[in-house]
């Protein structure tokens, strides 16, 4: 696989999320809750600012699972653009048939 | 007491009543956040594991069949092998090797 520190990467980001889910939810809930004390909600604001980005599940990427790309990505079946073609054409993936009309 | 205000508590009582919010004016109290559920875990197994790797590698067919592995490109690899051996280029033996022969010189 060409990009493979990419894919590494992506890997641990999702390791992070996992990790950081359940505070993440908790500061969340606090900061968006307008019933709360103001000053709880700053400071789960200020906790969430302070999580790394890559903990944050909308920050991660897709990425082929053959190739490690990270554009043009089938999410139904984890491939790329090409890698799909290649595989369909090859009848890999079931029900995914060549348009012909 | 007015009707707006009247609506008002039947609201409050029937909200009591069947265990739902009583929010009248539609401040944010970020529920929704609660009612999200975790993703995580989905996320984390997006790449395959090597067993599911192989998986994917021994074709549907002889997998029915019980054969445990059958690897196209391992028998590519094989036969180009093979051929290359018939014409004489294949890997030398052990100790017939360049190296070897120089070994043997310097003795």
């Amino acid at each position: 696989m060409r990009m493979r520190s990419r894919v590494l990467r992506d890997i641990k980001a999702r390791e992070a999320v996992v990790s950081q889910e359940l505070k993440r939810t908790v500061w969340r809930y606090l900061s968006r809750n307008t019933a709360m004390d103001p000053r709880v909600r700053m400071q789960a604001q200020l906790a969430l600012s302070r999580t790394p980005r890559e903990a944050s599940p909308s920050a991660i990427k897709n990425r082929c699972i053959a190739t490690g790309r990270g554009r043009g990505i089938f999410n139904q079946w984890k491939l790329c653009r090409f890698q799909f073609r290649l595989r369909a054409l090859n009848g890999d993936l079931p029900g995914v048939d060549k348009a012909s009309w | 007491m007015s009707q707006a205000a009247r609506r008002l508590k039947v609201a409050e009582v029937a909200a009591r009543i069947f265990g739902n919010v009583f929010n009248p004016t539609g401040a944010r109290q970020g529920n929704y956040i609660l009612r999200q559920g975790f993703r995580g875990e989905h996320m984390v197994r997006y790449y395959p594991s090597k067993q599911e790797q192989n998986m994917g590698r021994v074709s549907r067919i002889s997998r029915l069949l019980g054969q445990r592995f059958y690897d196209p490109d391992e028998i590519d690899r094989l036969n180009v092998v093979e051929r290359r051996r018939a014409r004489g280029k294949g890997a030398p033996k052990k100790g017939e090797g360049k190296r070897a022969a120089l070994a043997k010189k310097k003795r």
